[in-house]
């Protein structure tokens, strides 16, 4: 493979700076700084290691509906060569299911790639289905929670997950690999990156006009599914505290352990 | 607004990714050692390198990273945050081991000596105080005498940090006793391997044990010619120079270590209770944390202003610009007042956070008593308090008054 | 669906509500309606996963408020001999593919029959359990579908009025509680985090009605191939559900033993405090210290453990402490669920002896 692998990457609310407002149930995104989702950065960090060794290019993409640029200037630290962005405020009500054909024109448009990264799991959730859903929509096979990869003239042969159990798995190329969460470390961007990663040329920001999809296909771009409430996990323990005979204790505790669970059930 | 005091998007990113750095890398690898010297941190030092954040203030074509004194600085206090001794090794390093190459080198010096030093795969040191001239810089007394295409220098030098392991070292030397100050000291780049270069003791110290402290023995010790820094009897402009700078990123590892005993110091009133009450309701406590907050304010400012002034000045020297006079002036004096409020302002943060803390603050291998251990040099170091009030008092006196 | 057909956002949108095919709708839905509720029955080395018994239980007591029927879908080779005995578990009817090249999963062909049948059948609810073949095959089959999902719930509530689902969901590192629906479009697709629901209890002799479904050939080639197993990946603290640390106040070897015990009974990473390292009872690569971890465990148990202020950090983010001591006024009880107080070790002996006794059957599938 000589051209370009892909990863899909996405901005998310730093986890410990949620801010709700109770009244509406809604997040509070103003003020909220954002983060790359973590598990999209191994998915970058894999794509980087896969350059390193075949030498082909690595482009981040992302939708999004703000036109924030700062993590993907991240992205760019670390070692990426280029970013797109598809930004557009159309964006705002959709969820993988609908943005799953987003990056569909995306990459068929602007990257062509043969190769694309995506996280397997995220910090939200919602995110993960990205890449099945994605390879779905291409036609292309997918390589399940990959964790080393390896690519020989027209395929890939990785250490990955069948969806029954752990394999090593062969798949041709172009395909979409899903990458395990908390297997691979990402790198750390270097100063040098960092000093490097806000040369103009090397972020693209699109619009939805770009794509050429037609006028007809915004109107089905409202997500699926619909955040109904949010609220912030409680904080505060409710303690319970049991004291007594030895054995009565033991014996409510474990009915606890049980109820919720844990104890004698198969992992 | 006229007046702007924000981070540029890529100063904001770097500040966040040297964060995760040091937690994820370095933080961990962080050694509090009671017994013995302490433990040099080669692995944080080499994977610091690894990183580029051994070079941060140099330019790109010299093997740094180009992002400036702010961005080093940015560098400076996130270290600060981490562990001193780490800090006071990449000062010591960068600041004055390796930046007066980049600003009074020739072309040949820089490219010979900056990519190494800026990739971290060797290691800078500074090297001026002596037995019997610490704060009386001009007293030094290791002479360098000028034989055919070598000088021959005999003396001693005390309180080098990186001095045992350094490969590049900034030696500064009498070179015409008569003259002094003025046109007689001049400053060299000695190579470690140099004939007539030893390491002598090097010191136990009650803070900062991680980095070394060295004394330096010349005996008739040969440096070429051509390793003469800047120009012969430039010395203390050189020397001198490097400090002026090198305050601001000391300040801002100082602002560093302040911010993260705040931080300890919140968490733990939240979190610990006294009578069913958080300590963080007390009034008592709160106004500990108030003033403390209020003080990290304004060292902040003064900091980065500091680091900004430093910026501009370095860039004019290093490209030959002119540099005026108001902004030497406003770089010593900014840094001397960034210095002393900084370093004392840490001093404050320790008690405070002791007090607030209690009795498990003084546990064994904890990191605010490690804290208070280190904090005590920052007052003393690269020109103690009583010389940066020295040098802002001569500064105002000789205006007049603040105009 | 052709290669034509495959490319164009329009068309991948238009086939999402296909039109109804005559085939067997039976009672429930009528053309244009969605009915009944699904759950997809994972195997793992022949075995049903005890999580979608679980879900099984769950979509019955949603179908039974929807008034509508509760459903299995399973595909494998010999699975029709044993498909009605899931009606002991709650399954009113069960689809089945038996076939042997339905035996191991295989993404591909189970999206594309999974789909096909759907499109048939129009269940409004369709749930899978949140593991790996759950997750990539409910996103593929909701894309093939143009509708909705909803990944890794912790509960599914029912607004039977609206005849929605509402998925609940513990997001950003267990700080943010979400709800989620899928209003309009359909079946409704979740995918269910193991552990969220009790199993229900087995109705023996209760049997559900099996509906066989002809194997298909994929229309879409099988894509990925499968050289050869590999073990599996052996597990790294941060990936532990369950995490019991032991402390000083175990008194002894011997109670740091019974901890450790308890550690394999929940199937949990053996952990120590600074205390019990300096006694020598674990190496010091078992200490847990906010300076090594930030842990999300689902459970932590903290076994005659004081609590010092670098283990709580530590541990601050666990979904459920349990602590064991004797001091009702250590600092470990202010960062606890559930506390019991007595002696660690007796208090260890007698919890290892309760949870053994109480461990329930395992399923399987009858021969």
């Amino acid at each position: 493979m000589t051209g370009t692998a892909a990863v899909l990457v996405r901005r998310v609310p730093d986890p410990s700076r949620l801010n709700v407002d109770r009244k509406t149930g809604r997040l509070v995104l103003e003020g909220t700084p954002f983060i790359l989702n973590p598990v999209d950065l191994q998915a970058l960090e894999l794509a980087l290691r896969t350059r390193e060794r075949y030498g082909h290019r690595v482009v981040v993409v992302s939708v999004d509906h703000t036109g924030a640029q700062t993590e993907l200037h991240e992205a760019l630290a670390m070692g990426a060569d280029e970013a797109v962005l598809v930004s557009d405020p159309q964006f705002e009500d959709t969820d993988p299911t609908t943005q799953a054909h987003l990056f569909r024109a995306a990459l068929e448009r602007f990257v062509h790639p043969e190769i694309v990264f995506a996280a397997s799991r995220s910090i939200d959730h919602t995110w993960s289905t990205i890449g099945p859903q994605l390879a779905y929509l291409l036609g292309w096979p997918l390589v399940i929670e990959a964790e080393e990869l390896d690519l020989e003239d027209d395929g890939v042969k990785a250490l990955a997950h069948t969806g029954d159990h752990r394999a090593r798995v062969q798949a041709k190329l172009p395909c979409v690999v899903s990458v395990a969460r908390g297997v691979i470390t990402p790198r750390h961007a270097t100063s040098w990156g960092i000093a490097d990663a806000f040369d103009p040329h090397r972020l693209t920001v699109k619009t939805f006009a770009d794509l050429g999809l037609g006028a007809e296909a915004a109107e089905r771009l409202h997500a699926a599914t619909s955040v109904r409430r949010v609220a912030l996990a409680p904080t505060e323990r409710d303690r319970r505290v049991i004291d007594g005979d030895a054995d009565e204790v033991a014996r409510v505790l474990a009915r606890r352990l049980i109820d919720k669970g844990w104890g004698g059930r198969r992992p | 607004m006229a007046i702007e005091f924000t981070f540029t998007p890529q100063q904001e990113l770097f500040r966040r990714s040297v964060r995760k750095l040091l937690r994820a890398e370095i933080a961990p690898r962080v050694v509090v050692e009671k017994e013995g010297h302490g433990v040099f941190p080669s692995e944080a030092v080499r994977i610091l390198g690894a990183h580029g954040m051994l070079g941060v203030p140099i330019p790109r074509e010299y093997g740094g990273a180009g992002l400036g004194e702010v961005g080093y600085c940015i560098l400076a206090e996130e270290l600060g945050r981490v562990d001193s001794s780490l800090a006071t090794i990449a000062g010591a390093h960068t600041s004055i081991g390796m930046t007066p190459i980049w600003l009074f080198g020739t072309e040949e010096q820089r490219r010979k000596y900056l990519p190494d030093l800026a990739s971290g795969r060797k290691l800078a040191a500074f090297a001026l105080t002596e037995p019997t001239a610490g704060s009386d810089a001009a007293s030094i007394k290791t002479q360098a005498v000028r034989e055919g295409d070598h000088f021959v220098v005999n003396g001693r030098k005390l309180w080098c940090t990186n001095g045992d392991r350094a490969d590049v070292i900034a030696l500064t030397c009498v070179t015409d006793p008569a003259l002094g100050a003025r046109g007689g000291v001049t400053t060299f780049i000695l190579e470690k391997d140099t004939k007539g270069f030893a390491v002598g003791t090097i010191e136990d110290k009650l803070g900062i044990r991680n980095s070394s402290t060295a004394e330096l023995i010349l005996e008739d010790c040969r440096i070429p010619v051509q390793n003469v820094l800047g120009q012969v009897g430039l010395g203390f402009v050189v020397a001198l120079t490097a400090l002026d700078g090198g305050r601001a990123g000391l300040a801002a590892g100082v602002l560093g270590a302040s911010k993260e005993l705040l931080d300890i110091g919140i968490e733990y009133a939240k979190s610990r209770r006294r009578k069913g009450e958080p300590l963080a309701n007390e009034q008592s406590i709160q106004w500990r944390l108030a003033d403390l907050a209020a003080e990290i304010q304004v060292a902040e400012y003064i900091t980065y202003h500091t680091a900004a002034l430093v910026e501009e000045y370095y860039h004019r020297l290093a490209t030959g610009a002119h540099v005026p006079e108001t902004l030497r002036e406003q770089v010593s004096m900014n840094a001397a007042s960034a210095k002393v409020f900084g370093s004392e302002m840490s001093g404050r943060a320790t008690e405070t956070t002791l007090e607030i803390l209690g009795a498990s603050s003084v546990l064994d291998r904890n990191r605010v008593e490690q804290a208070w251990r280190d904090q005590i040099i920052s007052e003393i170091y690269e020109g103690t308090s009583e010389v940066q009030r020295l040098i802002i008092a001569r500064e105002i006196l000789r205006k007049g008054g603040t105009q | 669906m052709s290669d034509a057909a495959m490319g164009g956002f329009l068309d991948a949108y238009l086939s999402q509500q296909a039109e109804a095919t005559e085939v067997q709708v039976a009672d429930e839905a009528r053309p244009g309606e969605w009915r009944t509720v699904w759950t997809w029955i994972e195997r793992v080395d022949g075995e049903v996963l005890p999580a979608c018994l679980e879900l099984l239980g769950r979509g019955r007591e949603i179908a039974g408020e929807l008034g509508t029927r509760n459903c299995a879908v399973v595909f494998g080779q010999g699975v029709e001999a044993w498909a009605a005995t899931l009606g002991e578990h709650g399954a009113d009817r069960v689809y089945v593919i038996d076939a042997p090249e339905y035996e191991e999963f295989q993404l591909d062909a189970a999206r594309e029959a999974l789909a096909g049948l759907v499109r048939e059948r129009r269940p409004e609810i369709l749930l899978f359990p949140a593991t790996i073949q759950g997750r990539n095959l409910g996103a593929q089959v909701a894309t093939a579908l143009g509708t909705g999902i909803v990944p890794n719930c912790n509960a599914l509530s029912l607004d039977a009025n609206e005849r929605l689902v509402i998925g609940h969901q513990t997001s950003f590192e267990e700080r943010l509680l979400s709800d989620v629906a899928v209003p309009l479009q359909r079946p409704q697709i979740f995918t269910v985090t193991p552990g969220s629901y009790r199993r229900p209890g087995r109705e023996s002799g209760r049997q559900a009605q099996v509906v066989a479904v002809a194997a298909t050939v994929p229309l879409r080639p099988i894509q990925t191939k499968t050289i050869e197993r590999a073990p599996d990946r052996p597990k790294s603290l941060s990936q532990f559900d369950a995490v019991v640390a032991a402390g000083l106040g175990v008194a002894s070897r011997d109670g740091f033993q019974l901890a450790s015990e308890l550690a394999a009974e929940l199937d949990a990473y053996a952990g120590a405090t600074r205390g019990a390292v300096a006694c020598g009872w674990a190496g010091a690569d078992r200490l847990i210290s906010v300076t090594r971890h930030r842990l999300r465990p689902r459970l932590y148990v903290a076994c005659g453990v004081v609590g010092e202020y670098d283990h709580l950090k530590a541990i601050e983010n666990a979904d459920l402490v349990l602590a064991l001591t004797d001091d009702a006024r250590a600092p470990i009880v202010e960062s606890a669920d559930l506390v019991g107080i007595g002696e660690p070790s007796e208090l260890l002996r007698r919890l290892l002896d309760h949870l053994r006794r109480a461990k329930g059957e395992r399923v399987r599938s009858p021969p």
